[in-house]
């Protein structure tokens, strides 16, 4: 599947007639307001209004939530409407990727497929300075996930693995938390995840997510914010099989660089507050597919490493 | 712990049997976590314990607990301690 094209700010600007409906997330607003409003095309907020069907050409703006709602409502309302995906947030990768995830009761429901790709996408740099810090090393919490965990896929091949250390060295380097790279950095490593799989970060926020919006007391964290948090022992635990040092050093990344950088994405206060909830889950997340592709076997003993904080 | 028991462990990890469920004579058709991630978490398995690396197609291939441990013995793991 090829990727989606990639279109400045400025072509789909001039591009955007009366048959263009633009789509975004609320915090996006202002800035859509500002750039579209002046433009014949449509401006409708999401989730509390959505385009009519038939439009030519349906530029989404927001996060993945958005991004992956308009690819599935393209599909089924308005399968003749372009899809032009503007991310105003890294880490899904939803503007890349023909996989849409949809929240049903406190189900994920995956969804894959060609017709589900956009068929171009857009960055938009100024939209990096509207995202909070928080929020910002939340979905590079995401965008290390999906980089790492490709990589160590055991789905992944030498080629791709290559290919992804190189991905991984370019998030290394140093740059400001709302860097608009990060918007390409995100994209990036998404689409080279798609070719292997992800692994027990994802499978642990996929189980975790749901359970601690039920919970009264605990911490109330969505995908990235869980990412964020999990990343990094859940690197140190697979560190600790001699399989991924061999493979981190065969491509050219210095563990000790990557855990420094990971290392200072971690709360640790946050982390505490998940043990109980990764106690109560465990079976679930062994369960989980994604834990199922995860570099180095994850077992039942495993909890130990987390609940011990053995990675400290 | 012999190389039998780090098989029992693993199988009984990667599948998550009950450990009294184990048998040498289980086979793919006998456990319903043995599905394509099972044949993915397995290879992984056996590479992290016995450090053989198993071909995609010999772990797709791969239908008993048996087949694992003459795939292992060929590549000179000893099961007879």
């Amino acid at each position: 599947m090829n990727e989606p094209p990639i279109r400045t700010l400025e072509e789909i600007v001039e591009h955007a007639g009366s048959g263009t409906a633009v789509w975004h997330s609320r915090t996006v607003r202002q800035s859509v307001d500002e750039v579209f409003g002046p433009t014949p095309a449509t401006l409708c907020e999401w989730p509390d209004h959505e385009p009519d069907a038939g439009a030519d050409q349906l530029i989404a703006v927001g996060g993945g939530t958005l991004l992956d709602h308009a690819k599935i409502w393209r599909h089924e309302q308005s399968p003749t409407s372009e899809l032009v995906a503007v991310a105003s947030i890294w880490g899904s990768g939803a503007e890349v990727s023909p996989i849409a995830v949809q929240t049903v009761g406190r189900r994920k429901v995956i969804s894959c497929g060609a017709h589900l790709l956009p068929d171009a996408r857009a960055i938009w740099p100024k939209l990096a300075q509207t995202v909070p810090e928080s929020r910002a090393l939340d979905a590079s919490g995401d965008v290390w996930a999906h980089a790492l965990e490709g990589f160590l896929s055991p789905l992944a091949s030498d080629e791709l693995r290559l290919e992804i250390a190189r991905i991984i060295n370019d998030i290394l380097k140093p740059r400001p938390y709302n860097d608009p790279a990060w918007f390409d950095l995100g994209a990036r490593a998404c689409r080279a995840q798609s070719r292997s799989s992800v692994g027990l970060v994802h499978g642990m926020a996929h189980v975790l997510e749901p359970h601690l919006e039920d919970a009264p007391d605990g911490p109330h964290l969505g995908h990235a914010a869980l990412c964020r948090v999990l990343v990094w022992p859940v690197f140190k635990f697979n560190l600790a099989s001699p399989t991924t040092r061999s493979k981190l050093e065969a491509n050219g990344l210095e563990p000790e660089a990557l855990d420094e950088a990971l290392r200072s994405l971690h709360d640790p206060e946050l982390f505490d507050l998940l043990i109980p909830a990764l106690d109560a889950t465990w079976p679930e997340i062994l369960r989980d597919r994604c834990s199922r592709t995860n570099g180095v076997l994850v077992r039942p003993s495993s909890l130990g490493f987390f609940a011990q904080r053995e990675f400290q | 712990m012999s190389n039998l028991d780090k098989l029992k462990q693993l199988l009984v990890d990667v599948f998550l049997l009950a450990p009294e469920e184990f048998s040498i004579e289980l086979d793919r058709d006998s456990i319903e976590t043995w599905d394509s991630l099972g044949t993915v978490s397995l290879a992984v398995g056996v590479h992290d314990v016995f450090g053989y690396h198993m071909r995609p197609e010999e772990a797709v291939a791969v239908r008993s607990v048996r087949e694992i441990i003459d795939i292992l013995e060929s590549k000179g793991v000893d099961f007879d301690e």
